[in-house]
């Protein structure tokens, strides 16, 4: 299978599977934002999201 | 009245400073003249937003914080995941992840408040606004930030530790990604 198909077939499986948060097991929304873990595919609803703090202190160091 | 915008040219000689002296390295003259050059504007990468306070009876601006972002090549962010040591299977997730979601890269390059107004949570403003600019679109994207082992402290749960490394300028440092989609209407 060609690599654009897969593409296209995993697109359209993610889009019919109903994503669940993984922390208050909610089912993320039509239109929704949710976080899902760079590494695994938890994921995080809006509600779930914005309880968490992104950034603590005052200033974000990046070294360039 | 309190102003969020992109940088101009109008703004080279504001003063800006946070205390941090590795932070502060990029404008030893205290100036954001050189934010201004890196910036695209200038032919730079760099996206930089401030917040200003706006002072209109005096027709002077005070400048709070400062924001600065870019939207680097995917060849770019597999690079600093493999300097970082990210093992080989966790460099094909994210290809994949990337590839399949059609994923918009964005690096957190830097986000800095003046001494004056720290500890009273102006980076959170400063990170909610950056996410909703890249985010308005409602773009699948992936952000990914580098910070210095001694700020760990600074991202929040929802940035993910995926590597380290160690700069020759900088010292130890973290590799950390966030990845917002939106479920289709």
């Amino acid at each position: 299978m060609e690599k654009d198909e897969i593409k296209k077939r995993t697109t359209e499986i993610d889009r019919n599977e109903e994503k669940i948060c993984s922390k208050c097991k909610r089912a993320i929304q039509p239109g929704e934002y949710y976080i899902e873990d760079i590494l695994t595919d938890e994921i995080t609803c809006s509600d779930c999201d914005d309880k968490r703090i992104l950034v603590k202190g005052e200033a974000f160091f990046s070294i360039d | 009245m309190y102003i969020l915008r992109r940088i101009s040219e109008k703004d080279a000689q504001i003063r800006f400073k946070t205390g941090n002296k590795a932070f502060d390295e990029i404008n030893p003259d205290g100036t954001l003249k050189n934010y201004l050059d890196q910036d695209n504007l200038h032919g730079g990468n760099y996206l930089t937003f401030l917040l200003l306070e706006n002072e209109e009876e005096r027709g002077n601006s005070e400048l709070l914080a400062v924001l600065r972002f870019k939207y680097p090549s995917i060849e770019e962010y597999l690079k600093e995941l493999t300097l970082c040591s990210v093992s080989e299977k966790n460099l094909n997730t994210i290809r994949e992840k990337i590839e399949v979601s059609n994923l918009k890269l964005v690096y957190l390059s830097r986000i800095g408040v003046i001494e004056k107004f720290q500890e009273m949570n102006i980076s959170q403003i400063m990170i909610n606004f950056f996410e909703f600019l890249i985010a308005k679109n409602r773009v699948n994207v992936l952000i990914y930030v580098k910070a210095l082992k001694g700020i760990k402290r600074v991202i929040g749960p929802s940035y993910r530790l995926i590597g380290k490394n160690q700069d020759e300028k900088w010292g130890d440092y973290f590799l950390a990604s966030r990845i917002i989609k939106f479920e289709p209407k």
